[in-house]
């Protein structure tokens, strides 16, 4: 078997033999360690894909600290994400986990960065409340210029029309919004320290970014704001 | 002087035909019934979580609440940074006119738009509904198949995810999904589509679309929780899912398809 | 899907308006594989089944087979996103996925080649090693594994190794190209693609490249060699050219007609693709151009009757048109697949770019290197000797 005659067919072997090995040998160094943990993949790709950051707010990031709303969100509302009206609010977040970290659980406190409400209310409500097709008769839905004719608000013009009839948590007409502070009825009111708004731009709200012309809407409006002096 | 020389040319090759065939059974038997294991291991019991006190997590698009106001879409866009152009998840809306057509188009992110397409006069609509799309996340998942190199894969919640290093970017996976919601991200240059946001429903939220949704359209949780307001709903309701008829057996599931939806 | 409402207008899954994720270099990949496969057959045909007419082309059937196989990678290679990582197919194979094959069967392949051909050229080798110099000779020295004579003995040897790697080769050459069909027929999200006679269409239609190619190269070489045209060997090329385009386009009508008769719920979109989005490719280049007239022609052409000129005539215009006919085949499968939208409601198209890493200037490119190679490989070894040598 072994001859002059079969040398090179044992060189061909060896050669292949050594390209195995040397396959094996990198197959083994290229292989993640936790390859195979669980299933035909790289383990640790499970904690990647969990550990990515989390930008958008969650319904819990406000509702930790403003569980009790001064004015409470209505049946219709109840799904609607803060953030749709309120922008992410992370700079408010920020600000006010700092500011909370410094008093006793449970103080009242007034941070800033926490005048979140957009200026264009009535493109937010058109975004979700324009006639569409495709939208459930039943679910509310208007022709913008025919409403203005049918209700005759007083102010028309304004950008936040619609809260000249409808409560904002709580939109259904038979709640009159005269009942209780609202953006539009209250005159503007000093602002308080540091307010500089930087809230984002609310999730599906067009171009306009509502933390440019915040200033121009009351300071202290942010429903749930407890008074308090500041810290 | 050696035997060989006795063995005439045709019994050789029967040598080599018989060692051939042993051979190659061998070398695709193997393989082939350890894929079959992974197949079994990764796409059942995950997918159907066969383990007792494990999360299985599931998705519910009730239909007859969706409005089509598109605050998912963007909402995932901004949560996951999906480049422009693509969709982890999209909504479309089905319009049957009077006259026996159906008309699908695609809600975009601009607020009551429809951009780019002319309006619709209700007069000529008999009836028109939305349709989220997003990954099902099947538990006969045909992505994780064809994935040549274990990019795709399961987790051990029922969760189809994308290793991003692993991934080769082939587009195999982009070819055998049926439903579209693959895509190479052009950014990151690997497969990409809906985790399901794995990265927040790991830590006890909701993915970004399902808090986004102000109607309640979206409903995600835990299925073998039942408790949870996914399985309270499946059970109170006819469920259906996309292109049934593949066999890939999605746990996005759906109230209120119709038979025009695909 | 719509059982009660025609269609009003398009609609596209927004993905898959990014454009088709597999581009010309996936339409090349299987058509370099398929002419690797069909000039392996013809050497085959040669070693295992004694098809003595065929010995002028058998050692460059074999040297053509492993110069379209040295750069069957690299079409791939180009279209991965991740190239750098391409390993990762043979290091971890998900053996679920057809894809995972490739590796292993590649190298197999690959690698049955290259010991065939050094074992079938052996005799070649070795005499040039004993008479060479310098550089020349360190080649042929390698070539010759280090061993640098050989004995009847060692011829015999040898040859009993050629003719079992022959053997062994076929069924490999078949494996390397049926599960490039298998990749296609195995995807149920697409109606296009999803059948169980993808992998034998793939392979009859590859033999028929692989041959028509041979039969081209044969005929243009031996001009350039000055060299005279055996006509019992085009003859026998050109009966097996027809035999397996006969059956190509028998599977291959096979799978349109039954989807046509089942008419099933893709069926008034797919159509669309043979009447309209693939008109020309399809209905001019693959069936017209290239499958009618070639089965007619080739008969005619290896008729006994036929003058040797003429046959020579004939042979390059059908093997021309047969090697369209395999592209435009390859094209219609692997684009024609990706126009229609995973919503069944709507088409995307492709117009491939001209230059990028997957254009046309590139493709093109790529398909010459395995000609480059070819020549390269003719001056090192005699690919045209007289009688064929198998070492005894």
């Amino acid at each position: 078997m072994f001859s002059k005659d079969t040398l090179h067919l044992w060189v061909l072997g060896s050669l292949l033999l050594l390209v195995g090995t040397g396959f094996m040998t990198l197959r083994h160094a290229m292989t993640p360690a936790s390859f195979g943990q669980f299933g035909h993949y790289r383990g640790t790709a499970l904690d990647d894909c969990a550990g990515k950051p989390r930008t958008l707010v969650t319904r819990e990031d406000c509702t930790g600290c403003h569980a009790d709303l001064k004015h409470p969100l209505g049946k219709a509302h109840l799904n609607v994400h803060c953030a749709d009206c309120h922008g992410q609010a992370r700079a408010h977040i920020a600000a006010c986990t700092e500011v909370k970290s410094k008093v006793a659980a449970g103080t009242p406190i007034v941070c800033s960065k926490s005048n979140l409400l957009p200026a264009n209310q009535k493109d937010i409500c058109l975004h979700c409340h324009a006639k569409v097709v495709g939208r459930a008769a039943k679910h509310p839905q208007i022709v913008f210029e025919e409403h203005m004719k049918d209700q005759e608000p007083k102010d028309p013009a304004s950008p936040s029309v619609c809260l000249q009839c409808h409560r904002a948590h709580d939109p259904d007409p038979s709640n009159s919004p005269e009942d209780e502070e609202s953006p539009a009825a209250a005159p503007p009111a000093a602002a308080t320290p540091e307010a500089a708004p930087a809230a984002e731009p609310a999730a599906g709200a067009p171009a306009a970014d509502p933390a440019a012309a915040a200033p121009a809407a009351a300071a202290p409006a942010a429903p749930a704001a407890p008074e308090g002096g500041q810290p | 002087m050696s035997s060989q020389n006795t063995q005439t040319r045709r019994e050789f090759m029967w040598d080599a035909v018989k060692t051939f065939t042993f051979g190659t059974l061998t070398l695709t038997a193997i393989p082939m019934l350890v894929g079959e294991a992974q197949a079994t291991d990764q796409g059942h019991s995950e997918g159907e979580g066969g383990k007792k006190g494990t999360i299985l997590f599931g998705y519910l698009v009730d239909t007859t609440k969706c409005i089509g106001c598109g605050n998912c879409m963007v909402a995932c866009k901004r949560e996951n940074d999906v480049p422009d152009g693509e969709f982890r998840t999209w909504v479309e809306r089905y319009v049957y006119y009077k006259d026996g057509r159906v008309q699908v188009d695609m809600v975009t992110a601009e607020p009551f738009a429809f951009a780019g397409k002319s309006p619709i006069d209700p007069k000529t609509v008999e009836k028109a509904f939305f349709v989220p799309k997003l990954c099902n996340h099947c538990i006969n998942t045909p992505c994780i198949q064809v994935c040549p190199v274990g990019a795709s894969f399961m987790s051990p919640e029922g969760v189809v995810l994308v290793d991003p290093l692993q991934c080769i970017g082939c587009a195999y996976c982009v070819q055998a999904c049926p439903f579209g919601t693959r895509f190479i991200n052009h950014k990151t240059n690997v497969a990409d589509k809906c985790t399901w946001c794995y990265h927040r429903i790991k830590h006890g939220a909701k993915p970004a679309c399902v808090d986004a949704c102000p109607t309640g359209t979206r409903i995600f949780g835990d299925m073998n929780d039942p408790e949870s307001d996914i399985s309270k709903s499946l059970g109170e309701n006819r469920i259906d899912v996309l292109k049934s008829y593949l066999g890939t057996r999605p746990k996005t599931r759906y109230i209120g398809l119709t038979a025009e939806v695909v | 899907m719509h059982l009660m409402h025609m269609n009003a207008g398009e609609f596209v899954f927004p993905n898959d308006l990014n454009g088709v994720a597999w581009t010309i270099m996936i339409v090349l990949y299987p058509y370099i594989t398929g002419l690797v496969a069909g000039a392996f057959v013809v050497a085959a045909l040669y070693h295992v089944f004694g098809k003595k007419e065929l010995a002028p082309v058998a050692k460059f059937a074999l040297a053509a087979s492993f110069s379209f196989a040295a750069f069957a990678t690299t079409p791939l290679l180009l279209h991965l996103h991740q190239p750098q990582r391409a390993f990762n197919i043979m290091f971890m194979p998900n053996f679920t996925s057809a894809m995972a094959g490739f590796g292993f069967i590649y190298s197999f392949y690959l690698t049955l080649l290259a010991v065939e051909i050094l074992l079938v050229f052996r005799k070649d080798i070795v005499e040039r090693a004993q008479s060479s110099k310098g550089v020349v000779r360190l080649l042929y020295f390698a070539l010759a594994l280090g061993v640098v004579h050989h004995t009847p003995k060692s011829r015999a040897v040898d040859a009993k190794w050629i003719a079992a790697l022959s053997v062994i080769g076929i069924p490999s050459a078949c494996v390397l190209h049926g599960y490039v069909g298998f990749i296609f027929g195995g995807i149920k999200a697409n109606p296009w693609w999803s059948t169980a006679l993808m992998p034998v269409i793939f392979l009859s239609s590859a033999i028929v490249s692989g041959v028509a190619m041979l039969v081209l190269l044969y005929m243009l070489i031996s001009k350039l060699r000055r060299q005279p045209v055996d006509d019992e060997c085009l003859r026998s090329m050109m009966r097996t050219l027809w035999l397996f385009l006969v059956l190509a386009v028998t599977l291959e009508s096979l799978e349109l007609l039954n989807m046509a008769y089942e008419a099933g719920a893709e069926w008034h979109m797919l159509s669309q693709l043979i009447t309209d989005k693939l008109a020309f490719s399809f209905q001019v280049l693959q069936i017209g151009l290239g499958s009618a007239i070639p089965l007619v022609l080739l008969p005619i052409g290896f008729a006994k009757s036929r003058s040797p000129a003429m046959r020579r005539a004939i042979g390059v215009f059908t093997g021309l048109l047969v090697l369209m006919q395999v592209l435009s085949m390859r094209w219609n499968v692997v684009i024609g697949g990706q126009l229609l939208s995973k919503s069944f409601r709507g088409f995307v198209s492709y117009t491939p770019e001209l230059g990028g890493h997957e254009g046309l200037l590139v493709g093109i490119a790529v398909f010459c290197l395995p000609f480059v190679l070819l020549t390269v490989v003719s001056q090192i070894l005699p690919l045209w000797t007289g009688e064929e040598d198998h070492g005894h």
